[in-house]
């Protein structure tokens, strides 16, 4: 437990400490012992951008042959990944014959063989998609997706929102924490576990972990400690 | 069958989610009386434009639907958040990418009683969430935040599905309507299928799996398929 909490501390690391999203990506993937990594910022109609926003660590080769093919109109990761709201493996996307000659092809180009996409939505309702690729394929990749999944997810909401920062040049802030999550915060920045505190504000310790979760995300912490030490340093919670 | 459809499979099954929508306004307008918008006799609000996933009990043939729950990541805009923000305390606005929000559950009590007679409305709803506790367990999804009147606790207690209620509030309806977090686990999990008796009723690829040539499903009766439909995925 003690080391997979360090891998979501690094991760965050890494995306906070990036010159830019397409260096954040880059570390994720090695990170993860990924093969490939791509962020697509979703066009809305609040942010027009001048042009797709799109950084991927694929080989230049791939990228190159997917313009030129014309690829972008076939691709059933874009399509179907923008529609979607939960994350879905590639291999549950719906294939037409141009679709399965353009993953044929990607695996020719080293994409890898196996894909995972998580589809991000904030609360201005903008979206982005984050993709994984793999060389890990069956059971094997099944396992790394049911460990590493949730872990991921936050790490694509990371990625986006320093996504939004890089174009422009700032993002909302988070959610504001409401009484519950800093009743729970405030019990653990004094020591207090999880099932203490259920305990004392009369809460099952399920849901204990769920505000505390939020807090966590809401002040973009990777850990309790951290989330913890920064609600002290914004004078949100006193110990 | 339950299964989730996403925006992608609303096209092939918009026949369904019609019947969804005159649903959730027979339900909630004529008679919950909550004060929700309507459009004819249609039940929608703009969080169904937000592409959200929803879970559907239809028959096999996927022709008539049973019931409906709507599902939307509580890091994006919610129901619960924006429209009860005024009448709720902050607790109910939680935000993480696995925990997510429940809203519209309702059932086909008439359609139930015709074609599934020995199932009563309780149990249906039951079934609603055995089925969503395992759709959600399917799609990482920690924890799942409701709304309902205060009568579904009961419901919820005859699942065995753990429920803690963290708001309450009045004037939207004739009752009162409650907010709570529904703990998804395979240890809570297991609880409910054990108080049910229902197990592997949630269809991974029930949306785009071809549907069965037209007979009766019988819950219950055909244990070794619905297992399969878990085994498939």
């Amino acid at each position: 437990m003690e080391d997979k909490n360090d891998l979501l501390k690094v991760a965050y690391e890494a995306v906070e400490n990036s010159g830019d999203v397409q260096e954040a990506i880059t570390r994720i993937r090695d990170l993860y012992g990924l093969h490939h990594c791509v962020f697509h910022l979703g066009q809305t109609h609040v942010d027009t951008l001048d042009r797709p926003f799109v950084k991927t660590t694929y080989p230049d080769a791939w990228v190159s042959r997917y313009l030129l093919k014309g690829y972008v109109t076939v691709d059933p990761v874009a399509r179907e990944g923008f529609l979607r709201m939960l994350p879905f493996n590639w291999q549950d996307l719906e294939y037409g014959e141009e679709q399965a000659e353009m993953m044929r092809d990607a695996v020719q180009y080293d994409v890898g063989t196996s894909g995972y996409s998580i589809p991000v939505v904030d609360r201005q309702a903008r979206r982005s998609l984050f993709s994984i690729t793999s060389t890990l394929g069956g059971d094997e990749w099944k396992d790394f997706i049911e460990m590493n999944g949730p872990e991921l997810q936050e790490v694509a909401h990371r990625v986006h929102r320093r996504a939004l920062e890089e174009i422009f040049g700032e993002v909302d802030p988070m959610p504001p924490l409401g009484p519950r999550e800093i009743e729970c915060l405030t019990w653990t920045a004094r020591g207090k576990e999880y099932t203490v505190i259920a305990d004392i504000l009369g809460l099952s310790g399920h849901t204990v972990r769920g505000y505390l979760k939020s807090a966590r995300f809401k002040l973009e912490c990777a850990t309790l400690p951290q989330a913890v030490a920064k609600a002290v340093a914004l004078k949100i919670i006193t110990p | 069958m339950f299964f989730l459809i996403q925006a992608t499979d609303y096209n092939r099954h918009r026949h369904l989610l019609d019947q969804m929508y005159r649903l959730r306004k027979r339900v909630f307008h004529d008679e919950l009386e909550w004060d929700v918008p309507v459009f004819g006799d249609h039940k929608r609000d703009s969080y169904d434009d937000m592409k959200p996933a929803y879970l559907l009990w239809t028959d096999e043939q996927k022709t008539t639907l049973y019931g409906s729950l709507r599902l939307l990541p509580t890091t994006g805009p919610t129901l619960l958040n924006d429209v009860f923000r005024k009448t709720y305390p902050k607790d109910v606005d939680l935000c993480h990418p696995t925990i997510w929000e429940g809203t519209r559950m309702c059932i086909d009590a008439e359609e139930i009683a015709s074609d599934m007679p020995e199932i009563d409305p309780q149990d249906a709803m039951c079934m609603m969430l055995m089925a969503l506790a395992e759709c959600a367990l399917d799609n990482s999804i920690h924890t799942l935040v409701s709304n309902y009147e205060p009568h579904m606790k009961r419901i919820y207690n005859r699942a065995g599905a753990p429920l803690n209620e963290i708001g309450k509030a009045d004037g939207f309806g004739r009752r009162p309507v409650c907010c709570g977090l529904f703990e998804v686990s395979r240890r809570t999990i297991e609880a409910m299928r054990e108080k049910t008796g229902h197990t592997g009723i949630y269809a991974r690829d029930g949306a785009r799996r071809p549907a069965a040539p037209k007979r009766a499903w019988i819950p219950g009766a055909s244990s070794s398929e619905r297992v399969n439909w878990v085994g498939a995925a």
